[in-house]
This record gives C-alpha cells, sequence and structure tokens, in this order.
C-alpha cells in the first residue's frame, strides 16, 4: 500500500504547511483560510492512487519526491495528462517496462472515475497551492520589512547586538544616520573628522564622517573611520552597522575585519567573531598560507567555521611563524579569542604583548583593562584605563569601563562622575537630536550606580535624563 | 568504502561528541564507624580531534564508552568522590592528559540527596534517608590546552507559598481572560545554573549551600510575614542580583521557575462557599519564566 508521507523536512519547493495567521483567517470571507488544508487531503491521495494502484508494494517510479505536494500535483497531471484518451490505457509511467503500473492495477485505472473529476482536483489543488505560496510570500514580505524597521526600536538598556539579518542587501536609507547634521555639505569632511578623531572629539567626527559618506556612500575608509570611531564612542550597534558597510566594499580590510570581531565578542555573538577573525587570517598576506594546509587536507578537517579552538591553534601556529617579532594586531587577535575563551591570564598576555611594540596604542590599553576586568582584577583594569584615558581622553568606551570597575570596587561616586562625563562627552554640542540609543548602555550604567548609592532624588533624575542637574550634583565639569 | 567517502565533499562537521551516560556509582568513606557517602550519576562525553571514526569506521582511536565508564569508577577510588564539581575535574585532567588525541572532554554529574539519619541533634553513623529537596548538579568542560568551564547547579526544588503573591497591570487583549489578582499561591520548582570565574580555591559546597539559601530567602521572604512577590519574573530577577552580588565567585546565573498554577475550586453550585482554601493542583499547563543574569562586561 503506498503511503503518502508528508514529512518534516520538505525541499524548499514545496512550502511547509503551517496555520494561517488569525488575522488572514478572520478576514477571510466565510472561505477557508488558506494554507489549512493539505494539499493531499483536497486531492484525497489514498483514493486516487489506491484504485489505480492496487497492491502495488514497490509503487512506481517518479521523478519527483512523493511527499512534495507540489511534486505530487505535477505527478498527477502527468500521469493523467491524456484526458482525451481513455482512461483504462496503460499508463506509461515506467517507461522501461511494458508492464510498469498497469500490471499491478489489472491493466487499468478503475473505469469508475471520470478524468473531469480529476482535472477538478487539480485544479482545486493548484488554487490551495498557489493561496498557500501567497501566505509564505506575504509572511516573507512582513519578514523583511521587520528586519528593515529594526533600526527604529528603542533598546531599554545597554546595547544588545542582534546578529545580522539575511535580507537583501541594505540600502542607504536602512543606516541609522543622525539627524539634523549641520556638516552634511562641508567639502573635506573626511580629512576634518580625521583630526577631530586625532583630538579625542569623537561626537563631531561622527557627524564629519556621515556628512562624507552621504556625498560618497562608497568611500570604505570613511565607513571603517566612522566604525572604529562609534566604538570608541560606546555606541557597538552604529559600530557594527558602519564596519560591515565597510566590508560590503572592501572585504579585505584586515583592521575593519578585526574590529568589527572585537564588535561581535562585545555583543555575545561568538560564531561571527570567529568568522571575522578566521576572515581575518584569510586575508591576511603574512599569514594566510597557514589556511591552505586545512582545506588541502583529507575530509578529516571541518569546513570554514572554525570555533575558538580551533582558531586559538591557528593564531598560534601564526605567531610562532615569527618568533622574533611580535605582531601587535595577530597578538590582538590572539587577545579577543582569548576573552572568548575565558582564559583572562592568557589574553592579558596576548595584549601585553602588543603593548610593548605599540605602547601609545589606547585601544590596547582599553583592551587590556578590559580583560583585567572581566578577569575579576578590577583595581589593576581601572590602572589600565587610566594610561588609555591620559593617552586619549576623549575616548567614552574605556571611561565607561572605568565607570564599570570603579562600580565592581564600591566606588560609586567615582563611577558616577565617570559615567557623567562619558555622557557629557556623548552630547552633541551644537544641542541637535540625539538617538536614544546612543547612551543608553551609559544611562544605565549609572542608574545602576545610582540606585546603589541609595539616592532616589538623584536616580529620578537620571530617570528623567538630567544630566545638566546630575552634573552639578556631583560637580562634573565639561569635558 | 573510502572511495565512496571522498564522493560526499559537500558536508562538513559541525559537532561531534561520545561517551557514557548515566555512570552510577557509590562512594562510601569510612572513619571508623562512622560513614560518609557520595552517590553521583555522570555522564561523560569526548569529542576526539580526528573524524576518522565517523568517517571510515576506523575505530583506532576511539576509547571505547566502556572504557569510559571504567574510568569513572576508577577515578572514583583513586581520586575519591567527595565534591561533584572537583571530580568533574579530576575526570577533564584524566582524559586530557592521558590522551593526545582527545580535543574535548565535557562531564555532567548529578549528586543523589542522600541526607544522614538524625534526632535530637544526635547524627546516625551510617544510616542515611533520600530526601530530594532538591538535585544538585554540575557539568565542567575543557578543550586541550585551554582552562575548564565550570557550572554549579540545582534543580527540582519545589517551594509554595500561599501569599504574599499577586499579578496585575498585565496586558489583556481579545484572548484574555485571566484576572487580576493581589494575593495568590506562587509554587514554582526552581532550577538554577550558575557559572564560576575561577577553578582553584573555591568552596564548591558553600557556594552551592548558600545560593540554594538565597533563593529559598528571596522566595520566602522574612519568616513572620514574608515579601511580596508582583511577578515570578521579579522574584526570578531578584534572586539573581541577590547570588551576583553576594558571590564574586560566580559571574553569570540562568534560573528557571515554572508557575505551578493552584486555582479555586467554585463551590458555587453546592452553594458553599470556597473562601480561596480549597483549591485545584494544575499539573499541566504551567506558566515558564526564565532569565539569565551576568555582571556587567567591559568591552574590549
Amino acid at each position: 500500500m503506498y503511503q503518502v508521507q508528508m514529512s518534516a523536512e520538505e525541499p524548499q519547493e514545496s512550502r511547509p504547511l503551517l496555520s494561517a495567521s488569525v488575522d488572514d483567517f478572520l478576514s477571510e470571507s466565510g472561505g477557508a483560510p488558506p494554507a489549512q488544508s493539505s494539499v493531499l487531503a483536497e486531492l484525497s491521495p489514498r483514493d486516487t492512487w489506491e484504485e489505480s494502484n492496487v497492491d502495488d508494494e514497490d509503487g512506481a517510479t517518479f521523478d519527483t519526491p512523493p511527499s512534495s505536494p507540489l511534486g505530487y500535483a505535477a505527478m498527477t497531471c502527468d500521469s493523467l495528462a491524456r484526458p482525451d484518451e481513455a482512461v483504462g490505457d496503460d499508463l506509461d509511467l515506467d517507461s522501461g517496462s511494458p508492464d510498469g503500473l498497469g500490471e499491478s492495477a489489472s491493466g487499468e485505472l478503475d473505469p469508475g472515475i471520470p478524468s473531469e473529476s480529476l482535472e477538478d482536483e487539480f485544479v482545486k489543488a493548484k488554487a490551495v497551492v498557489e493561496s498557500d505560496t501567497q501566505f509564505w510570500d506575504k509572511m516573507q514580505a512582513e519578514w523583511e520589512e521587520l528586519a528593515r524597521r529594526k533600526w527604529l526600536e528603542v533598546e531599554e538598556e545597554g546595547d544588545r547586538l542582534t546578529p545580522p539579518t539575511k535580507s537583501p542587501a541594505r540600502t542607504l536609507q536602512d543606516f541609522p544616520f543622525s539627524s539634523d547634521n549641520p556638516f552634511t555639505e562641508r567639502g573635506g569632511a573626511f580629512a576634518e573628522a580625521q583630526e577631530k578623531v586625532a583630538g579625542g572629539h569623537l561626537n563631531e567626527a561622527v557627524l564629519l564622517l556621515e556628512a562624507a559618506i552621504l556625498q560618497d556612500p562608497r568611500d570604505s575608509e570613511a565607513w571603517q573611520l566612522l566604525g572604529t570611531t562609534q566604538a570608541e564612542n560606546e555606541n557597538e550597534r552604529a559600530a557594527v552597522a558602519s564596519l560591515q558597510r565597510c566590508l560590503e566594499l572592501r572585504p579585505d580590510n584586515l583592521q575593519a575585519l578585526m574590529a568589527l570581531a572585537v564588535s561581535w565578542t562585545n555583543g555575545g555573538l561568538r560564531r561571527h567573531a570567529c568568522d571575522a577573525l578566521y576572515a581575518w587570517m584569510a586575508h591576511n598576506p603574512h599569514y594566510k598560507q597557514l589556511l591552505r594546509p586545512v582545506a588541502a587536507a583529507p575530509p578529516d578537517n571541518t569546513g570554514e567555521s572554525l570555533c575558538v579552538q580551533e582558531l586559538l591553534q591557528l593564531y598560534q601556529d601564526a605567531a610562532s611563524l615569527h618568533q622574533d617579532r611580535v605582531d601587535p594586531q595577530l597578538q590582538t587577535g590572539l587577545g579577543v579569542l582569548f576573552n572568548l575563551a575565558g582564559d583572562f591570564q592568557a589574553a592579558e598576555r596576548a595584549f601585553s604583548a602588543a603593548l610593548s611594540v605599540t605602547p601609545e596604542d589606547y585601544l590596547l590599553w582599553n583592551r587590556l583593562g578590559a580583560t583585567l576586568a572581566n578577569g575579576q582584577r578590577s583595581s589593576e583594569a581601572v590602572l589600565a584605563y587610566a594610561r588609555a584615558l591620559r593617552l586619549r581622553p576623549g575616548f567614552v568606551r574605556c571611561r565607561y569601563n572605568l565607570g564599570v570597575s570603579f562600580l565592581q570596587l564600591g566606588e560609586h561616586r567615582e563611577a558616577v562622575s565617570h559615567f557623567l562625563m562619558a555622557l557629557k562627552q556623548q552630547r552633541r554640542s551644537d544641542g541637535g537630536a540625539q538617538d536614544d540609543r546612543v547612551s543608553a548602555g551609559v544611562w544605565a550604567a549609572l542608574r545602576v550606580a545610582l540606585a546603589d548609592m541609595e539616592a532616589p532624588r538623584l536616580l529620578r533624575a537620571a530617570h528623567d535624563r538630567d544630566l545638566d542637574g546630575l552634573a552639578a550634583a556631583f560637580d562634573v565639569a565639561d569635558a | 568504502m573510502k572511495d565512496f567517502v571522498h564522493v560526499w565533499q559537500n558536508v562538513e562537521f559541525v559537532q561531534t561528541a561520545y561517551g557514557k551516560k548515566t555512570v552510577k556509582v557509590l562512594c562510601i568513606r569510612r572513619q571508623g564507624g562512622h560513614h560518609d557517602i557520595t552517590e553521583i550519576k555522570a555522564d561523560v562525553q569526548l569529542t576526539l580531534k580526528s573524524h576518522k571514526d565517523y568517517l571510515t569506521g576506523d575505530n583506532s582511536d576511539i576509547i571505547s564508552t566502556d572504557t569510559i565508564k571504567n574510568t569513572v569508577h576508577a577515578l572514583a577510588k583513586l581520586k575519591g568522590v567527595k565534591t561533584i564539581e572537583v571530580f568533574s575535574l579530576a575526570i577533564c585532567h584524566h582524559f586530557l592528559t592521558s590522551f593526545d588525541h582527545v580535543g574535548r572532554v565535557s562531564v555532567f554529574i548529578e549528586e543523589a540527596p542522600w541526607r544522614r539519619l538524625e534526632k535530637d541533634g544526635v547524627e546516625h553513623a551510617h544510616a542515611f534517608i533520600y530526601s530530594p529537596e532538591n538535585i544538585r548538579f554540575c557539568d565542567v568542560e575543557q578543550h586541550r590546552n585551554g582552562i575548564p568551564v565550570v557550572h554549579g547547579g540545582l534543580k527540582d526544588m519545589k517551594v509554595l507559598k500561599t501569599t504574599q503573591s499577586g499579578f496585575v497591570g498585565f496586558l489583556k487583549d481579545r484572548f484574555t481572560t485571566l484576572e487580576e489578582a493581589t494575593d495568590r499561591c506562587l509554587c514554582t520548582t526552581v532550577y538554577a545554573r550558575w557559572r564560576y570565574n575561577k577553578v582553584k580555591d573555591i568552596n564548591f559546597d558553600a557556594v552551592w549551600k548558600g545560593i540554594k539559601d538565597m533563593i529559598i530567602e528571596k522566595f520566602a521572604g522574612p519568616f513572620e510575614h514574608g515579601e511580596y512577590s508582583p511577578s515570578v519574573q521579579k522574584t526570578l530577577y531578584d534572586t539573581q542580583v541577590l547570588v551576583l552580588a553576594r558571590v564574586p565567585e560566580v559571574d553569570e546565573i540562568e534560573v528557571i521557575m515554572p508557575n505551578n498554577h493552584y486555582c479555586t475550586i467554585d463551590m458555587t453550585k453546592f452553594e458553599i462557599e470556597n473562601k480561596d482554601e480549597i483549591l485545584l493542583p494544575l499539573d499541566n499547563p504551567s506558566g515558564n519564566i526564565t532569565g539569565t543574569l551576568r555582571r556587567k562586561q567591559a568591552k574590549l
């Protein structure tokens, strides 16, 4: 007895059938909701096939898998495609042997079934499948719209990153540009932005870079600088968006890849961090040869998605290639990987090694500090952060980290002062409107600090985002 | 056979692991007439460096699961089983150091809740009673050349309070029939799992007991008048914050609290007034509230 199976793993072409959304159900005027009935049930397959395939244990040979409703509809159409012929003619499904179906069914279909009703059945089935398709097309469109709208959502606390959506190539209009940008017509915006970054005025740098990008959206350097600046400005979401744009234009940009790996690590998205670190290795002219043996190896090795441990081995192999000199970027990669693996002592060694080559790199000092902090060594972390801030007082992310460490150490007043300073630095000096999400993480941390201090009046001020009032209360001068 | 394997180049491994589960062992420690016991149930999984066992049927690297079971037995004797976290670490250490080709070891252990018999403050020398107020468990994972990651936990801890629980102000739509309540029973079966941020010099027993007490403390509140719970979510979050605040060795904690519902039985048809005194315990469905909290992380 031939059994039709509706398995869960249907091929892509035949859409799995789920119940329609309630709204569809309510809006249907009397008719059955789409996609509620099984295509096969419509066709009453058992009856149709059993009548034609009595005792057909091995089943006929089909081109399409029998479990696919579309395939089935096609089969039904094919097998009964000659309505003008007498139904009793042997159905040559199995072209090889003259027996085929005919044999087991004693040579003919049940003459009691007129071909017209089968045609009707097919038309009905096709209609159901089409409304089924419509239903899924509608869902797909809704999902893509939601993905586009994600940029407009406001997160309450912190900056939880969402993994990149698989939506089609994003257009410029999806990017969360700042509103009321006074620099949009500015010539030489990129050069000016570079100066601002060097001077530690991250806020204005961001606006100038966005202006440069609006003038030339294909400027991958601008996208890269915007990404790294946003990260320094403690705006991870924007950093990720910018770095991704940069990599769309130049997939082999090593600095962007490493910066993105760091951002993904901060956001807890390990898989993406690993992918970025793998790509860094793959595009790096000094080390990419290390990957070739992996590709050429027997099927033993896994594919491109290496996990943290495998990447650690790869990066350590790369480090041992040149024993006499230290590559600070490679060590940064190692530091990030050790952070992902939870081995903070090894991570500390990696960042320290990098700092031995470039002791003025304020980013590395912050990374060392963050590693120490996440490894429960808050007092040493504070020292590392202080070094970074001496080199770059406008380094908002580092100041945020410093505040967090002071919180861990129980120094609430210090923590609050630094959070307030960071918020002041993030605030636009021209008074333009700023997206609420930009400082969400810092405000959240500030509220925690104030809650611990048991100062309800100040906590209320924090809920109202009264930055000036709080700054006055804590004697925080302008940055 | 080998040829057939090479044809399938369009597949790749996502993960592999194998081992023995539900290896049970009872450990007796005798000090004169005073006996101490620990009974455990262990699951051990190994991931080997090579995939040849899966690919070609070459078993030369496989440490058989029977051997894994025997190893757990032998290590129980050689290392002793006092604290399940420490024993798990010992199992990981053994497999990673005795063999070159093991890439990862993962151990999950549950401890049987034997409680020594005791009467009027006097303990029995060697008799115990099974007291499943909660089940203690742990899991440890370690990669070759990596540091072990240790999680402690407890589960199946069922607690109930008959007041100081309410649920109001929730969203109502066309499918809502639930009435607001300011005084209801709250019953839950707590599951908690937390991650340690270091491995050496930790008193796992003390931390476990401390966290168990904190969960009960937040649920029940002070003995005289309890503590109001506006929702399971709030109680869950407060518990996690308390743990992270008081236990510096823990970096992250996951808690799952189902809401085992008890409903007042409507006796108006019997012309009996039931003032929330007789309730019906419902097996299913139950609410299920979860959350994972960790210390604020510094940003790299």
